[in-house]
């Protein structure tokens, strides 16, 4: 499944690769917005099979981050 | 040999040249400045403000010295010259004169930190959920109007004086210095002080509020919105409009809604200079010296008010019942979706109390506490800005329209 931005704003980290296992609740990246820092957590047990962005990366609302199955 | 120690020594010695009631405050002072500044230290409270302003606390009510005239004094700041000969004598002796007066007891400073915020609030979330957000903002002012009724009615204090108290329940800092100056000068200093203090204190005790209010099995929704794709010049129209609106309504709160306005409209224009000016440069440099001068305000004779006490007990009533009342205007808001099927997470409620972006950042934790993947940020934000606009006409409604009670 897709994990998009929920929030425009500036990634700060990004913790996995492709090819992670990853756990639900796992914390992927992090996403500052509006000088806060949001965990951008994982919704489902899996493997991780794309990820879409680096830290320094601005997003928007809607943009695909990372792609877990 | 005493005259020789008072000599070396006028910061010890005048501990017993001075009344005991003034020497036992400056005692006091000096270990609230060392735990307001220590707590800053730790994250407890809001460093931003509490660091500079606790160093400054120690060390305004430690330098005490004797003055030339023999009287007992520091030179850091003297708030009550008033007379412009004086003043321009006292700035070339006292280092922090020049900012207080001249940024500092006309409201500049709070209209510089109000062009960060503006330079730093994004007004498509507003556009979001408009009318859930006024209501909830007009909601969180409850603690403004209830304040000003108490404070007229059981503590007896002129309209105006309740009126300047009351604005703390608005919770913006530049907007509560702004209206004291406007309406009780001479109770401007102890309620500046309160307010901050109190604003800091929000982050600790406003999540307890939300879980007092809002049941466990709300707060963790989820809200999915779309934040509309607005374009740049509908926003910077809107933003010029509704400020030449609000300054020609409100011509007492113009400084103060010019203000916030100018920062959100060169945001828009992609000025991006003025934007990192105001938000990074000014904002900082406006924020850096409230807190120091708000800490030498604190020196034991300038704080001895017997008024201090009163505005202690309406300022953290006015913040719990506007907290309580943005709450109830989230659970509204809860009600009014639930019957149209759509999710509204109540703890939004909070942020209608305007503390940008504390509040709208305290309705995401409470959220995030329950359910890991909820995102009420932006809804939050929009609730967040309009807090701002009505704390805004609030504090422009109480100093056009206060005489009239009287």
């Amino acid at each position: 499944m897709e994990i998009k931005a929920r929030i425009p704003g500036t990634i700060i980290a990004v913790n996995v690769k492709v090819g992670d296992e990853v756990q639900s609740r796992a914390i992927l990246g992090t996403l500052e917005a509006m000088k806060m820092e949001q965990p951008i957590a994982c919704p489902v047990n899996g493997t991780v099979k794309e990820v879409y962005i680096q830290a320094g990366d601005k997003v928007k609302t809607g943009m695909p981050m990372f792609v877990v199955e | 040999m005493t005259e020789l120690f008072t000599q070396l020594f006028p910061g010890i010695s005048s501990f017993f040249a001075m009344e005991p009631a003034v020497a036992i405050a400056r005692v006091l002072l000096i270990i609230l400045g060392f735990l307001l500044a220590y707590f800053g230290f730790k994250g407890t409270l809001e460093p931003l403000i509490m660091v500079p302003m606790g160093i400054a606390m120690m060390s305004v009510n430690a330098g005490v010295l004797f003055l030339s005239s023999g009287v007992i004094g520091n030179m850091f700041v003297d708030p009550l010259v008033s007379d412009a000969v004086e003043l321009v004598d006292i700035m070339q002796v006292n280092f922090l004169q020049p900012i207080y007066n001249l940024t500092f007891s006309n409201g500049l400073i709070a209209c510089l930190v109000f062009m960060g915020i503006g330079a730093r609030s994004e007004i498509s979330y507003l556009l979001a959920k408009p009318w859930s957000s006024m209501i909830i903002a007009i909601f969180a002012e409850l603690g403004t109007f209830a304040t000003l009724v108490i404070g007229i009615l059981a503590f007896h204090l002129t309209p105006q004086a309740a009126a300047a108290i009351a604005t703390i329940g608005g919770a913006d800092g530049p907007m509560v210095l702004f209206t004291s100056l406007m309406l009780a000068p001479e109770l401007f200093v102890p309620i500046s002080i309160i307010a901050y203090l109190y604003l800091s204190l929000t982050y600790g005790g406003y999540p307890f509020l939300i879980k007092l209010f809002i049941p466990k099995k709300y707060r963790g929704i989820d809200m999915y919105v779309e934040v509309p794709e607005v374009s740049q010049k509908s926003k910077f129209t809107f933003i010029v409009i509704t400020n030449f609106v609000l300054c020609l309504l409100l011509p007492v709160a113009a400084p103060l809604i010019f203000s916030f306005f100018i920062g959100m409209a060169v945001k828009e224009a992609k000025i991006n200079r003025y934007t990192e000016l105001l938000e990074e440069g000014l904002s900082y440099f406006a924020t850096f010296f409230l807190g120091v001068i708000l800490g030498v305000l604190c020196e034991a004779s300038t704080i001895l008010n017997p008024t201090v006490l009163v505005i202690l007990v309406l300022g953290i009533l006015a913040l719990a019942i506007s907290a309580v009342g943005g709450l109830l205007g989230g659970l509204l808001m809860y009600w009014l979706h639930k019957r149209k099927g759509e999710d509204f997470n109540p703890a939004i409620g909070i942020a209608g109390v305007s503390c940008v972006p504390t509040t709208a950042k305290l309705a995401q934790h409470a959220a995030m506490e329950e359910n890991p993947f909820a995102m009420i940020l932006p809804v939050a934000m929009g609730v967040n800005i309009s807090g701002v606009i009505t704390s805004a006409i609030a504090a422009g409604i109480f100093v056009s329209t206060i005489h009239f009670i009287a």
